[in-house]
């Protein structure tokens, strides 16, 4: 084991292999890392990353292969043994327990505080303060957890790596949960923090690669398919090599929409499910064949504006017309007639039931109408051949229609979704985050559709935190902020820029 | 007025087994482990009160220290019991609710079957008297109720404190909530998930074992097979009841005895009254209604109850 105060100058992995049941996550891996570097590792989902990282951390065994540290070779059996070489790990689920606070989070991994009858909590709270100081990043050691945001509790997890006395650091997705301002400042606090510690970051984000990373590595179907200097590549390469084709996320060129009001809202208010008003007299309306995109910084309403659409969330003022009808406070089973689709946000517990099949999931919506049903029981072989072409059309992965839906991946659980909204053929749709946390070629396929869907002359409504699936897809972007629209912009009048300034909180530019 | 004086000081004597298995199921539940087999465990516990002083010196007067084994072989049946059901639930990862009807049955059952080759009828062993504490014991009626009890009732009260001085300023008590609530971070921490259900499961079972002990020894003083009648059950409700938190969950041990003991005393004083199966029920119907209506704060609870873990099953 390495001295505490060793700096990790070089770790390498050589021939690194580990199978799962059916599936081989990684495959004869060799990866390097010296003093200083950032290494980006990119790659689809399912690709292999994630376990290769826990690997390092020693929370998996691989089959085969070997670790060297600073030239020597090193076990890695338990995570204590990785902590114990100086490798510390943000998790893209933040490990994190809900009920405790900031302090005693940290005072979990902190072996040295642990005195037999008392958590010695004085000395972690220095500690924390040492580190806060030294890398600029302030929490409040007496939070509980569950009182922070996502960005806060994102920074309660580099505090605690680096009180764990980490000097090498690996980040998994550390941005995939962030707001667009969160993460600048991530990347600003990584580039400081680079200068003393090498990290390996996870990415699918190719500008963050460009931005943050000096080396870059490929990885597809658990292989590395490509390793280089960032520098030398353009991230239209990086993503081609990624996927194993060009990509080019498809964009809306078509001029402003004309059409007739799909949905209207007025003075629409809503409370949070903690009581406090989370829509305060909201208004907006989308057009037949217009995409209208909300932005904003999650927890702004968003949530309650899709579910009180849906009928999923009862309404304490205000109306929703839907197509000349009055539909909030109605039940989903009636807005769903109503021609009303919906693209969640939680899509494995929301989207689908997990163990049930596919082809079950993808008539959920209809499974008692008589196309799919006659005198009460299931048309079995009309829904399994309803559901292989669906599986065709929309190119959804899997063994078979019969699989449960919850083993797939989170691209086709989104595709299966997707194809059961669409083929409903719905005259309005509510989209929520499509495609948070899904890889470059899944984005491109549902941004594909989420277009046809809008040359065919339906409305969609598309609630997303990225901006430039808001500026690629949108006639119009609303920022929603504080349960209210600050502002609705034109695509042509939309920049990155503008848009944060709203999502912030700023009405007018020249307040600034 | 002697009445209510009757009522107030059996509440406090008769919550004290109820108020140790509660404390030791909110050990198990704090690490995520959901142990109804709470009754089995305790039913064990208080066979093994009578076991050992009876088998010393049947009926008669036993030394003290003998009549403490019997507390310390009921704790020790607990803990193997505990560690069994890890076996079961950790180990295997069956599903804990049947898995805890199964104990419960293992527990009457085994303890039922030794009671009757070993001791065969009823039988009553002198047991841990009651003793009035001097001076305190001579305030009128505050007197009365609070001091003039067995030592091990002062014990389980002493154990409130120390079991939220355990829960949450130890490590151990840190590690237990965390494997509780998030045991992928706990594990990502390098702690043993495991383990430390194992430990709490033992901590747990050792408390029910007392607590059964503590019914022969001290309350009854003689055993049969359903001499818990569903305090092993309540022992769990409570634990929801009091939120995972020492403080409410002897509050509502408190509560729930003082139904039990107000009804058994309405059956003695009026005899005359024909449905006394219908008091027996009304202070379990009580639990349930508490438990209706206190709103469930989950955000200070373990979330994770119930759920088995893996560390290499995807979620």
């Amino acid at each position: 084991m390495q001295n505490e105060k060793d700096q990790i100058t070089n770790l390498r992995l050589e021939h690194i292999t580990k199978r799962f049941p059916g599936v081989l996550a990684c495959d004869d891996i060799s990866l390097e890392i010296g003093k200083s570097e950032v290494l980006a590792l990119v790659g689809e989902n399912g690709a292999g990353k994630t376990t290769l990282m826990n690997i390092i951390m020693g929370l998996y065994q691989p089959d085969s292969g070997s670790i060297f540290i600073n030239g020597q070779e090193v076990h890695l059996k338990t995570p204590n043994d990785a902590f114990d070489c100086g490798i510390g790990m943000v998790h893209q689920q933040y490990m994190l327990v809900p009920n405790m606070t900031v302090l005693e989070n940290i005072a979990l991994g902190m072996k040295d505080c642990w005195k037999t009858a008392k958590v010695d909590l004085k000395l972690v709270r220095d500690r924390i303060k040492e580190v806060s100081e030294k890398y600029g990043l302030a929490v409040d050691p007496d939070a509980f957890i569950w009182q922070l945001s996502v960005g806060e509790q994102q920074r309660v997890e580099l505090v605690k790596t680096l009180c764990l006395g980490a000097r090498f650091l690996i980040l998994d997705e550390p941005t995939s949960a962030l707001t667009p301002q969160e993460t600048d400042e991530l990347i600003v606090l990584l580039k400081r923090m680079s200068e003393e510690l090498s990290i390996i970051f996870i990415s699918h984000k190719l500008q963050e690669v460009a931005a943050l990373s000096n080396k870059v590595a490929i990885l597809r179907h658990g292989a590395v398919v490509f390793q280089g200097n960032t520098a030398e590549h353009s991230t239209s390469d990086i993503a081609a090599l990624m996927t194993g084709h060009e990509v080019k996320l498809p964009e809306n060129t078509e001029p402003p929409c004309q059409g007739e009001d799909a949905l209207v809202i007025k003075d629409l208010c809503v409370k949070s499910d903690r009581g406090f008003m989370a829509l305060d007299h909201l208004s907006l309306s989308v057009r037949n064949g217009e995409i209208l995109g909300i932005a904003g910084v999650s927890g702004n309403g968003q949530r309650e504006l899709a579910e009180s659409i849906t009928g999923l969330r009862r309404t304490s003022g205000g109306t929703i017309t839907a197509f000349g009808d009055e539909i909030q406070n109605h039940t989903p089973n009636h807005i769903i007639r109503h021609g009303i689709g919906y693209i969640p946000e939680e899509r494995n517990t929301e989207g689908i039931v997990p163990s049930m099949s596919i082809k079950e999931n993808i008539i959920l919506k209809d499974s008692s109408q008589s196309r799919f049903c006659s005198h009460t029981f299931l048309k079995q072989k009309y829904i399994a051949q309803y559901a292989e072409n669906l599986r065709q059309r929309f190119d959804i992965r899997c063994p078979g229609i019969n699989t449960a839906a919850g083993s797939l991946s989170g691209g086709n659980i989104q595709k299966v979704i997707l194809a059961r909204e669409i083929d409903r053929k719905p005259r309005f749709l509510v989209c929520v985050y499509p495609i948070r946390g899904l890889d470059l070629g899944a984005a491109e396929f549902i941004h594909k559709k989420l277009l046809e869907l809008r040359k065919s002359g339906v409305g969609v409504l598309l609630i997303s935190e990225e901006l430039d699936e808001l500026m690629n897809l949108s006639d119009r972007i609303a920022v929603i902020f504080k349960g209210q629209i600050q502002k609705t912009l034109d695509r042509k009048d939309a920049t990155r820029r503008s848009l944060g300034i709203l999502m912030a909180g700023v009405k007018d530019e020249k307040q600034l | 007025m002697n009445f209510v004086i009757t009522v107030l000081t059996l509440t406090v004597r008769f919550s004290a087994a109820l108020l140790i298995a509660s404390l030791g199921e909110m050990f198990n539940q704090r690490s995520g482990i959901f142990n109804l087999g709470c009754e089995g465990i305790m039913c064990m516990g208080a066979f093994m009160g009578m076991l050992i002083p009876f088998s010393y010196a049947g009926a008669e007067a036993v030394p003290f220290y003998i009549n403490l084994l019997g507390l310390l072989g009921g704790l020790a049946s607990g803990i193997v019991l505990g560690l069994f059901f890890g076996l079961i639930v950790i180990t295997f990862r069956a599903p804990q609710g049947i898995a805890g009807i199964g104990l419960q049955m293992l527990g009457v059952g085994i303890a039922g079957t030794l009671f009757r080759s070993y001791i065969g009828g009823t039988q009553s062993i002198s047991g841990i008297s009651s003793f009035d504490i001097p001076l305190l014991s001579q305030i009128p009626v505050v007197g009365k109720i609070f001091f003039t009890h067995n030592p091990i009732v002062y014990i389980a009260y002493l154990m409130v404190p120390l079991a939220s001085y355990i829960i949450f300023k130890t490590p151990w008590g840190m590690k237990v909530r965390a494997v509780g609530t998030n045991p992928r971070a706990a594990d990502s921490l390098g702690i043993n998930v495991n383990r430390i259900r194992y430990q709490a499961l033992a901590t747990g079972g050792a408390m029910a074992g007392l607590a059964g002990a503590f019914l022969t020894l001290c309350q009854a003083k003689m055993f049969n097979a359903d001499i818990i009648s569903g305090r092993g059950f309540i022992a769990v409700a409570l634990v929801y009841f009091g939120h995972w938190k020492p403080s409410r969950i002897m509050f509502g041990a408190i509560l729930f005895t003082f139904a039990q003991t107000l009804q058994t005393q309405i059956q003695i004083f009026v005899p005359s009254f024909k449905y006394y199966e219908f008091l027996n029920m009304l202070p379990y119907v009580l639990v349930i209604a508490v438990l209706a209506i206190s709103r469930e704060s989950n955000k200070l609870g373990p979330s994770a109850l119930g759920k088995p873990f893996n560390r290499e099953m995807r979620t």
